[in-house]
């Protein structure tokens, strides 16, 4: 089983659809199965193929998009591209993995992706056993990156600088945000400007953390909530 | 109601006001009832006890005759009571100075100039000119009251007008931005129009349409500007068909009246899958008359509304012209089953 993932673009306006199709190519583990202005079209090949993510627009001809979803019996996963945010809570309602409001940029809609691909790899490890991973967006390319070789990622103004094993990756982004793609049971925060991998620590001393070869400190506020989280995990 | 709305109602004012009243009254009957050519003590006296004699009736009637029974338009027991008071009050009076005077007042002798007939007459013209008096300051009241209705109604319309008037579709600017995005990363050569378009058009929602009129060529401009964007965004599956007659001079018009049946006929009519759509636009003005007509064909649709546009739109613009354009409008909307017709005449 290739690790890329077959999706298509439901959406009636044309520039809309280049959008998608472009950030579609730009990411390595995307494969674009096919474009449909509308969602009747697009049902006979979601039902052909193994489609497993789908681009879906509201606003649509005939059919809208929250109403196509309400007929899928096994609906692949949904990210719902729109400029209408008041259906965004309709939209969780119905089990959508993230909802898009046009225009986004490229990395919102990596964040999107990455929720998706954490779904799908929860799916995956049910039958086979594949390390988990997410994509980051840093100059330019799009990589993927194991989480098992994420050793730390530090803050630095509106950049983050992810260290792993093998090389640095510096990507526009917050820690706030950036946690979130990340399984808790694994990562930490453990500084306002540092999140640690749970598997990586060497060794901690009054109030640092050693990770790899970096001393990392601890920051005041969190002292009580790592130190609790790193007992409760032995 | 907390605010005093009428400056006559001050208490003090009030108090003035009857002071003034009997301080004249009392002026007028000694000129009338002195003896001499120089008002004496007991013509002071029997002037001051006269008037005193006149105060239960007059204000009997003011305070409860007239409210009681006059307003409430009860005329039989109205003329009943005030013939009551008057008779029985003046024939107090002049019983006493026919008669009491001189026990009471042993020191004075106040001769009775009048009849009981004549004194009744006294008290019949108090009770008209007092009556009158709190008339015609009724009717200032009223007057008042009524310029404030007249203008919170004016306010409430304004006010509405108001609420009316913004409606244009956020969405629309939010997808024209995301086609203006695809643009940017395409470095498409029709990105500085589209811009400028929008931004034109931004323009014109944001800031002139806050003005009750505006001139008519530049409505239909801004109109022009939408249908381009409106093409942009559907690309080429959009046949839109448009005609324009006679010569804008000028005239002027309430703002986004005429793109609110635009924006339906879009919302509609473009929606009509991978199949091309139509919409038909007509304008023709002539005379100080505008004819508006936009058609389009009705695509299967699935509603995708929100409370700002399920239908408000239209119901909104026929509310607008009731209050911009009373009598001078006519609105004739043909929903058939393949098409739907929106007709319009203005008289500008």
């Amino acid at each position: 089983m290739s690790s890329g993932y077959s999706c298509v673009i439901i959406e009636d306006e044309p520039l809309a659809q280049n959008v998608l199709k472009k950030y579609i190519e730009d990411h390595p583990a995307l494969e674009l199965a096919g474009i449909f202005p509308d969602a009747i079209e697009a049902q006979s090949l979601l039902s052909q193929k193994n489609i497993q993510l789908v681009f879906l627009d509201i606003n649509l001809p005939m059919l809208s998009g929250l109403n196509f979803l309400k007929t899928l019996i096994n609906p692949p996963l949904i990210i719902v591209t729109t400029a209408y945010p008041e259906f965004a809570i309709e939209g969780f309602e119905l089990g959508v993995i993230d909802y898009l409001l046009k225009p986004f940029s490229f990395e919102r809609f990596l964040k999107a992706v990455n929720k998706a691909s954490e779904k799908l790899n929860m799916l995956r490890n049910v039958t086979e056993q594949s390390s988990p991973f997410i994509f980051i967006k840093a100059d330019k390319k799009v990589y993927k990156v194991d989480l098992e070789k994420i050793l730390y990622i530090e803050a630095t103004g509106d950049y983050l600088k992810i260290y792993t094993v093998e090389t640095n990756y510096l990507i526009h982004s917050t820690l706030k945000n950036f946690l979130e793609d990340l399984p808790s049971s694994s990562f930490l925060q453990v500084h306002k400007s540092f999140i640690i991998a749970k598997s990586k620590i060497v060794f901690i001393e009054g109030n640092y953390i050693r990770v790899a070869d970096r001393d990392i400190p601890i920051g005041a506020s969190y002292r009580e909530e790592v130190l609790r989280k790193l007992k409760s995990k032995n | 109601m907390t605010k005093q709305f009428f400056w006559l109602d001050n208490l003090w004012i009030r108090v003035l006001q009857h002071l003034f009243f009997w301080g004249l009254s009392f002026y007028i009957f000694l000129q009338f009832f002195k003896t001499g050519a120089k008002a004496e003590r007991i013509d002071y006296l029997y002037t001051a006890l006269f008037q005193f004699s006149l105060l239960p009736t007059v204000y009997l009637n003011l305070k409860w005759l007239l409210p009681g029974f006059a307003n409430k338009r009860n005329w039989l027991a109205y003329t009943f009571f005030i013939l009551i008071l008057i008779s029985l009050f003046s024939w107090l009076n002049f019983q006493f100075f026919e008669r009491w005077s001189v026990k009471i007042l042993p020191d004075y002798f106040f001769i009775s100039y009048f009849t009981w007939r004549q004194v009744a007459g006294f008290f019949i013209v108090y009770v008209a000119i007092s009556s009158l008096l709190k008339l015609s300051k009724s009717w200032f009241r009223v007057n008042e009251l009524q310029r404030q209705l007249l203008q919170s109604e004016k306010q409430k319309i304004q006010n509405e007008l108001k609420a009316l008037k913004a409606q244009v579709n956020p969405h629309f600017f939010f997808n024209t931005l995301n086609s203006i995005y695809s643009m940017a990363l395409d470095k498409d050569d029709r990105l500085p129009g589209t811009v400028l378009q929008l931004s034109d058009l931004m323009r014109y929602f944001l800031y002139e349409s806050k003005e009750d009129f505006v001139a008519l060529d530049k409505e239909l401009r801004v109109l022009n500007d939408y249908i381009a964007l409106q093409k942009i965004r559907s690309d080429e599956k959009l046949l839109m068909e448009e005609k324009m007659e006679g010569e804008v001079k000028n005239e002027r018009i309430a703002p986004l009246l005429l793109i609110t049946f635009l924006e339906n006929a879009f919302k509609h009519g473009n929606r009509t899958g991978s199949k091309m759509a139509f919409i038909k636009l007509f304008i023709r003005v002539q005379q100080g008359q505008l004819d508006f007509q936009v058609e389009n064909d009705k695509g299967i649709i699935d509603k995708v509304e929100t409370k700002e546009n399920s239908g408000v739109g239209l119901e909104n613009v026929k509310r607008q012209l009731e209050l911009l354009y009373p009598g001078r409008h006519q609105l004739i909307i043909h929903n058939l089953a393949d098409r739907f017709v929106v007709h319009l005449q203005l008289k500008l």
